[in-house]
Formats: C-alpha cells, structure tokens, sequence
C-alpha cells in the first residue's frame, strides 16, 4: 500500500526546499551583481546609463558622480537653465516616496518642464526594502527618494552629495553630512476632540496628562518609539528630569490610552470620539481634516494658536540616488522640491515642510519651539529604544 | 518520474464494472520493447502536461519558502538559529501563542458553522431569498478587509459604536466590545464565512441527495441525518475549509493589528508585523515564526488527507443520474428564514450601510440623523475625477480575472494528479500548493523581487504588471486546490473510466466528462480569487511600479491620507460592482454546471 509512504512527504518537500535554498544562496549574494544589462524594466535605466566597463571605483561613485559634480560646481541662473535643456532631454524622473500628499507638486512640476514624473510610493518600510533590493540586484530604478529613511540610505552610500547653498541655506534641519534635504516635517502633537474636551482643561506640557481625569480618554500609536525618545530628552535635557521619572510619566500615559495603530486611524477614531484626545498625531493627521471642513471635530490648537508642548519631530528628506538613471532630471526634481515644492505641500497638503513658511502648517511656531529627534538614535540604537519603549507601554 | 502516469486508480471500489484501460502486453515480451513501450506512454500529452503543471507550482511555491528559509537559517552566509532565539525568547511568546490558538480556532468554529449553515440552508432546503443568501455570504468578502475591520469598530466600539449606542440607550450598557478576543473572533470569523459558504455550496451541490432521502425514509429524524449522512459525506470539504481558515486566521494581521493591539492583546501575527515593519527587517526572526505556520501546515495537511482516506469513500457523483429535491424544512421554514434574515441584516446590511453613510459624509462621524445635514456626493465626484482610480480599476479586473483562471486550470489539474494517479509522492504536490499560504504576504513581496530582479525568465517580470500576476497566482493557489480537490473527490472515477472504455481521449473525458461536473466546484475557486487578488495589498504595495497600480494600492493611498470617507466610496463602488459580476458568473456557472440550481 503507497499510503506508508505518506508521513515520509513533508520531509521530502522541506529537502526540495533546502536544495532550492542551496542554489538561491549561490545565485544572487548581495554586492556581486554588475547586471547593467538588465535593466529594461521598468525604466529606460539600461539605455541611459549604460556604460557597463566602469571599473570598481566608478561603481562606487555611481554612474551619476560625474553629471552630479557638474553640477554641483555651478549656480546661479546658468546652472538652471542648463539643467533643465537637459533634464528635458531625459524627459523622466523616477521618484520613490513614503509621503503622501505630492501629487499637485508632481503635476505643477511636469507642467512646468515638461517632464514625466514616475511615482512609486508605498509604506516607510517597503519604499527603503524596494531600494536596498534594487541596488542589490543592479538595477537602478530609482532618481530622487524621499522619506525619513533617506538619511539611512545615505548612510549605507547610496545617495550622492547635493550641493546648492541658493536653496540649502535656508533649510534650518538640512543636514550638510548626508546631503538630505528636508522637504517635510513629520511633527508630533497631541490632539483632541473639541465636542469632548475644553479648552480649559488641556494642559501646558504632556505630562499634565497623567492627571487621572485624563485615564481612559486618550489614544496613542503603540509603535511610536522616536517619540517617546524625543520626549525623554526633552524632560531631560531641558527640565531637568531623571530618565526614571520620564519613564514613569509615559507608562502613566500608555496605560490611559489605547492603543491605535497608524496616525491617519487615531485621527479617524478622534474625529468619531472614540477618545477624547490622541497623544501621537501628526500636524497634517489634523490638519488636512480640517482643511476639508473648517468646523470638523479635531485640533492641536487651541483658538488663540497656542499648543500643548514639546513639539518633537522628524524631518523626512529628498536624496539624490548615486546610480539615478535620469541625473538631471533628478538634481532639476530636487531643486523644485525643497524650493517651490515644498511650498506647495505645505500650502495644498497641509503638510509642514522645512522651511516654515508664512501661513502654512506651522505658522507662529518659533524654530526653539521644534524639537528634532537625535538622527543618530534613530539610525543605530533602533533596537534598544523601541524594546524600551513596547516594555513600558505593555506593562 | 518512471512511474506509469497514466494507471487508472485502482482504489477505486472492488468490483468496478467498468475496469480500467487495457495495461498492454507485459510479461513474455523483450525487456526492450517493454522499456521503450513504457517511454512512449509516458510521453503522453497528458503525462507532459502533468509534468509541466507539477513543475509550474513547484516553482512558484518554492520560490518564496527558499527565500523565507534562506533569511530564517542564514546570516550573511553563516547557519544560524539566532531569528528562533529572538522570535520564542521575547516576553509573553506563550501568551502570544495562547491567544493565537485561541483566535484561530475560534474564527475557525465561527466560520464553519456559519459558512456550512448557510450553504446547507442554500443548497438543500426550501428556504425563502436564495439570491439573498449568496449575497449575505458575499459582501463581507467583497469589502476589503481594513474596511471591514473599521466598519465593525464604528458599529461596536465601546464609546461610539453605532450599536453600542443603541444598546446604551435601551439597556444603559454596551453590548459588544469590538477590541476583546471575542470582537476578534466574531470580524475575523464573519470575514472568512464566506471562503467557507462557497467550499460547501460546492460540496452540497456535488452530494447526492437520494442518500439522505434514503436516510429519512427509513426513519431517521432530520437530525440523525445529518449528523449521519450528511456531515459525513462532505468531510472532505469540510476538513479542507477547516484547515484553510485556522491557517489563514493564524496569518491573519488586519483584524489582531487593529482590535487586539489596543487592548494590549498580541498574537504571533502582531509579532511578525512588528518585525517586518521596521527596518531593517529581521527576516530571521519572522521566518522563524512563520515556519511554525509552515510546520503547522504540513500536519494539517497531512491529516486532511488522512480524513479524507479513500477517495471513492466520498465520491457521491456516479454514473446514475440524480436530481436534487430540495428538503422541505416544514414548521421550521419560518425559524430557519428569521435566523437568516438576522443574520443578513447584521454581517452584511450594517457594515454595509455603514460604508454607505461614511461615503456621504465630509469627514468620519459616528451614526447620527444629525449628519445627515452634511451629505453629499463629493466622495464619488473625487474618486471618479481620479485618473489612477480608472487605471488601477482596469488593472485589478485584467490581474483577477487572469490570475483566477490560471489558478483553477493548474489546481485542477494538480487534482487530478493527486486524486487519480498513483504516482508515488503525488502527495507532495498537495502540499506544495499549500505552502504559500503560510508565507506572508510582505515576505512574499520581498522574495518574489528578490527573484525578478534577477530574472530568470526570458522576459522582463520586474517593473511590469507580470510580477503582480506572478504574486497573485503564487499566493492564491492554496485556496484554488482546497477548492479543486474536494469537487473532484466527489466524482467516481467510473464515470471517466466508461468514457475511456467508450473510447474518448483524454481530453475528450476532461472536456465532457470531468470539467463539466466539477464547474461549481471550479467556478466557486474561480470568484472567491478573484475577489481575494481584488483585495490583496501587502505584496502589491512591494511589486507594482508606477503606472500598474492596483485598487488596493489606491485604496491604501487613500486611507493613508486620511480619507476614509472616500475609501468608504470605493467599498460601496466595489461591493455594487463585485455583486454585479458574481451575478454573473453564477448565471454562467449555471448553464455550463451539471446541476446548479
């Protein structure tokens, strides 16, 4: 009877499976690819750049160093206008995003010079697993990336310098080290429902929320662990608190709260009053509703502008990809994001950008105000923070 | 692959009248003539397409297990069981697997209860508003998941339910706390009701009714009937559901991200999401966890299979010709009508009323006749006005439809492999096909790229629309053979065996003979993946590229800005639409199907 054989089969498939394996981990390690030459996917990345005898310090430079130091030894007018003869020759940029919110600038900027812009936007996650995947394989899909992650991808020397002092002298978190230009600020806030809470009653500072009128009335996104370490330093280093005494303070608040993840959802949950108020909004979480219809049920504000502090926040940047297969088009894409765009959004999308334009999201917030998270915590001490903080709001 | 393909099954009953075909000269003739006999009728169109099947899913399957293996046991080349050590040395993993079980045996109860209620009531009964029902069974599914996941919380959360208010007001307390265990069970389980509905229509409308008749004639009461005919004679189906939905509520992230973190209650799901949501991914760790899916799997599938036993135990289609009667339900029809209706009206007219009422508004409120003052059709004019809306639309029905159909042609023909040859090791075609579904979806995105980029194929798959068909078909297949499996299981081999005697080929016997009595079977894998790779995002989100976006990718768009209330707009679009189309396809299921009704 064959039916004997059977308990043999899970075996069988897991020794298919470990010779798969096997020839998988031959095939493809992670620096050993030099596949210009399959590159006509999704781009025209193949026909543009090419040159596949570049030899190893060229690689890694990228195959964009030489247009990219070109360019960033000009300014002035004669820089733009050659930049944008030939950006419209490559008639495409390729944008990866984990921001929302760009489309008008996208539209304003293919208006303008006539050049397709290519969007791919996904998660934070995703975005930075689809780069680092890509630039594995060879394959350079990528021109201009834009999110909080690009100072790790910048990092990991993937992204190549930017120098254009015209436009990056005004951007007071632009970091001159990785050359990411922030052109949006994500901006942590507490907000409430105004049909649920006074005015009166919200406190100065954060930490009036752990009076016990406040149990049971909030909401807070469980994954938000940067937040929680600009908030530690803040109460450390500006008033004088013991880690100890930030720490009790948060699990205070995480255990009033519950937990909700995803910004956009607490914000939903807020405007339907399912808390009183929410400990981790973004500005453009409450902003945009409110945008929509003045008189919606949510704000950071109170009527006379004022906030409940610390404001932490971190800045999400646009980086120059070292193999970006359309490089002009690229440097011409950045230029308009950090200048004109960056306008846009914060006008359109309500979306704070980095410079702090008259009227926009954080209008009458002075810049002492604005609290930026440690990039350094945020790039290499991951692990140990958020293990800290999902111990304390689990307790 | 030596093997004679090509025996007919010869556990098919003892006494078979039919016999199978003709083996051909063995004994007494040259060893040589024998060999080269054998070659000739292994080279078979038949055989070639079974190799070539077997060879498609194994490649598909093992793709992404490679991958998922490779990050789990290697780091940076080196063996390594560190990913098992961080994932079962975190605090509270027993807990973690505690609430695991319970959630997915839970849904897994809820569902099939319902589900088979509700297909038995359909198929077998005289039950008023038979279109009703299917309906009942289809809109939760039709709703992408996070809607309808949200669509329970405005209906129950505690402060702002729509339901709780209610109940507030009648008996001054709420009844149903969405972020509890049981909210988790009760949206998981309604969600995949219908995944188990359309298992069992399938399986009820294969049954042949004379034997119940037979049943009740010699005095069993409608009970016994059931309980000793009835149930037992769709056990295939309804082992096959069973697995499928514990695995897939053990895989399952919306509902235990969305209800059970807020109150603090975390499953392995919620684990793996953590570790794959924050970068750099720690592969090792969620492989280690998903390969106790995996492990919990194969055991399943195993002892499926072991349920199962001896096909032709189970196959009710014979030769002889039935027509069901419907069973007449006498006093209890009213009751049995009521318990429908209630049930219509709960799982399917409030979430989608919900939907309905969120579609209208500026901005996400809780029910109130209040609101009603703020009504408009903005969210429509946004979502049509939207030209990606229109392209990711067309891109969603050309991926479905495509990946449906490419599913149920290779499933049902690794069926038929596993069911009818007696090839050694066929089994393990079953499994393959399961393992995708306990690979998830985001590693699946991340394998599936990781291969592409470096294309094995000879045409381009990266940054084309290929690769989401690529991921839809690989990660759907699981539910095309547990849908396949049983409708072939039902038919006895005689039928086939006649037909060959008569002389048909072997595609005559598939074409007018086989296919035709497995189309509701067939037909029911066909629409529910079709809905499923509708909804798919966590793979899509990693593989599409600009200008192949899909409505979930929009959906998601939408949602991440904020705007519920158009995402609610794309539901009710979706679910009119989706009905329109299931409609359809049941009409044309009917005419080419033996025996719908």
């Amino acid at each position: 009877m064959p039916r004997r054989l059977v308990p043999l089969h899970p075996l069988m498939v897991i020794l298919a499976i470990i010779a798969v394996l096997a020839a998988a981990c031959g095939g493809g390690s992670a620096d050993d690819g030099d596949a210009t030459a399959d590159g006509d996917g999704a781009t025209e990345a193949g026909t543009d750049t090419g040159e596949d005898d570049a030899g190893d310090a060229d690689e890694e430079r990228g195959t964009a160093a030489d247009v990219f130091d070109e360019f960033n030894a000009m300014s002035g007018q004669e820089r733009h206008d050659r930049l944008v003869e030939l950006a419209q020759e490559e008639g495409t940029v390729n944008f990866y995003t984990a921001g929302s919110g760009w489309e008008p600038v996208l539209e304003e900027f293919t208006d303008r010079y006539d050049i397709e812009v290519d969007l791919y936007r996904g998660q934070a996650d995703t975005v930075l697993q689809r780069i680092f995947q890509e630039y594995d394989a060879g394959f350079y899909g990528v021109d201009v990336y834009d999110d909080a992650e690009a100072f790790q991808v910048a990092e990991a020397g993937l992204t190549y310098e930017y120098v254009n002092d015209e436009l990056t002298a005004d951007l007071p978190s632009y970091d001159p080290d990785t050359h990411v230009a922030p052109t949006r600020l994500s901006v942590y806030v507490q907000g409430w429902n105004p049909t649920m809470v006074d005015e009166s009653e919200l406190p100065d500072t954060l930490d009036g929320f752990t009076d016990p009128a406040w149990d049971g009335r909030l909401g807070l996104d469980p994954r938000d662990w940067i937040w929680y370490v600009g908030v530690l330093r803040y109460y450390v280093d500006e008033l004088g608190w013991t880690e100890e005494e930030v720490d009790e303070m948060m699990s205070t608040l995480a255990g009033y709260s519950a937990h909700h993840p995803g910004h956009t959802n607490q914000a939903q949950l807020l405007l339907a009053g399912e808390f009183a108020a929410s400990l981790t909004l973004y500005t453009q979480s409450v902003d945009r509703e409110l945008e929509d219809v003045a008189e919606a049920p949510i704000a950071w504000r109170r009527a006379d502008g004022s906030y409940i502090e610390p404001l932490i926040f971190f800045p999400q940047g646009a980086a120059l990809m070292k193999n970006a297969p359309h490089p002009h088009a690229a440097l011409l894409f950045k230029d308009f994001l950090i200048s004109d765009g960056a306008q846009m959004l914060a006008e359109i999308d309500r979306t704070p950008s980095g410079i702090n334009f008259p009227g926009g999201p954080l209008d009458g917030v002075p810049n002492e105000d604005l609290h930026q998270v440690d990039l350094d915590v945020y790039l290499n001490e991951r692990d140990e923070w958020a293990s800290r903080w999902d111990e304390l709001i689990r307790q | 692959m030596s093997s004679p393909v090509d025996a007919p099954d010869r556990s098919a009953p003892a006494g078979d009248p039919a016999g199978g075909p003709p083996d051909g000269p063995t004994g007494g003739a040259a060893m040589l003539a024998g060999a080269a006999d054998r070659l000739r009728r292994a080279l078979t169109v038949k055989t070639l397409v079974l190799v070539a099947v077997v060879a498609v899913i194994a490649y598909l399957a093992l793709t992404p297990l490679g991958f998922l293996l490779h990050g789990t046991f290697f780091d940076d080349g080196q063996f390594t069981l560190g990913g098992f050590e961080r994932a079962y040395t975190t605090s509270g993993v027993w807990t973690m697997a505690r609430n695991s079980v319970v959630f997915a045996l839970g849904t897994a109860t809820l569902s099939l209860l319902l589900g088979t209620s509700l297909a038995y009531v359909t198929v077998r009964t005289n039950v008023p508003f038979k279109s009703l029902l299917v309906a009942t069974a289809l809109v939760p599914l039709i709703i992408p998941g996070l809607l309808y996941t949200i669509a329970w919380v405005m209906l129950s959360s505690p402060n702002v339910g729509f339901i709780n208010q209610l109940a507030n007001s009648v008996i001054g307390r709420p009844i149903l706390d969405v972020f509890s265990m049981i909210g988790m069970i009760w949206v998981e389980g309604t969600d995949t009701t219908p995944l188990v509905f359309l298992f069992m229509v399938a399986a009820f409308r294969s049954m042949d009714p004379s034997l119940e008749e037979a049943a009740l004639v010699s005095g069993a009461s409608r009970l016994t009937m059931l309980r000793k005919v009835t149930v037992p004679l769709v056990r295939p189906a309804l082992s096959g559901a069973m697995l499928i939905v514990a695995v897939r509520a053990l895989e399952s992230f919306e509902v235990p991200a969305l209800l059970g973190l807020p109150k603090g209650i975390y499953v392995f799901t919620s684990r793996i999401f953590f570790e794959l949501t924050d970068f750099p991914y720690d592969y090792g760790a969620a492989g280690a966890l998903s390969i106790s899916l995996v492990l919990i799997s194969v055991v399943g599938v195993y002892v499926v299979n072991r349920v199962r036993g001896q096909g032709s135990t189970f196959a009710t289609v014979t030769g002889k010709g039935f027509r069901p009667q419907p069973l007449d339900l006498g006093r209890w029809r009213p009751v049995v009508t009521g318990a429908v209706v209630v049930y219509f009206c709960i799982t399917t007219v409030l979430p989608f009323l919900v939907m309905l009422y969120t579609s209208f508004l500026p901005y996400y409120q809780t029910f109130s006749v209040e609101h009603f003052d703020l009504f408009s059709l903005d969210n429509y004019r946004d979502l049509f006005g939207s030209a990606i809306f229109t392209d990711a639309l067309r891109n969603s029905l050309m991926l479905s439809v495509g990946s449906a159909t490419a599913i149920m042609f290779l499933t049902g023909i690794a069926a038929w492999f596993v069911v009818r040859t007696r090839v050694r090791g066929r089994q393990v075609v079953d499994q393959l096909t399961f393992l995708p579904l306990v690979v998830p979806g985001l590693v699946m995105g991340v394998a599936i790229s990781f291969v592409y980029l470096r294309n094995p194929l000879p045409f381009a798959v990266y940054g084309t629309i290929w690769i989401l068909f690529i991921a839809y078909v690989t990660r759907f297949m699981p539910y095309g053979m547990r849908y396949a499996m049983p409708s072939l299981t039902q038919i006895s081999p005689e039928l086939e065996e006649s037909a060959a005697v008569s002389g048909a080929t072997w595609w005559q016997i598939n074409r007018r003979v086989l296919l035709p009595l497995m189309v509701p079977g067939l037909m029911a894998g066909w629409i529910y993946i079709i809905i499923v790779s509708i909804r798919e995002l966590s793979s899509s989100i990693l593989l599409y590229s600009p200008g192949n976006e899909v409505l979930s990718i929009v959906i998601w768009q939408f949602y991440e800005k904020g705007e519920l209330t158009t995402v609610s707009a794309v539901a009710v679009v979706l679910v009119g639409s989706l009905a329109v189309f299931v409609a359809i396809a049941y009409k044309i299921g009917a005419r080419i199907g033996v025996r719908a009704d």
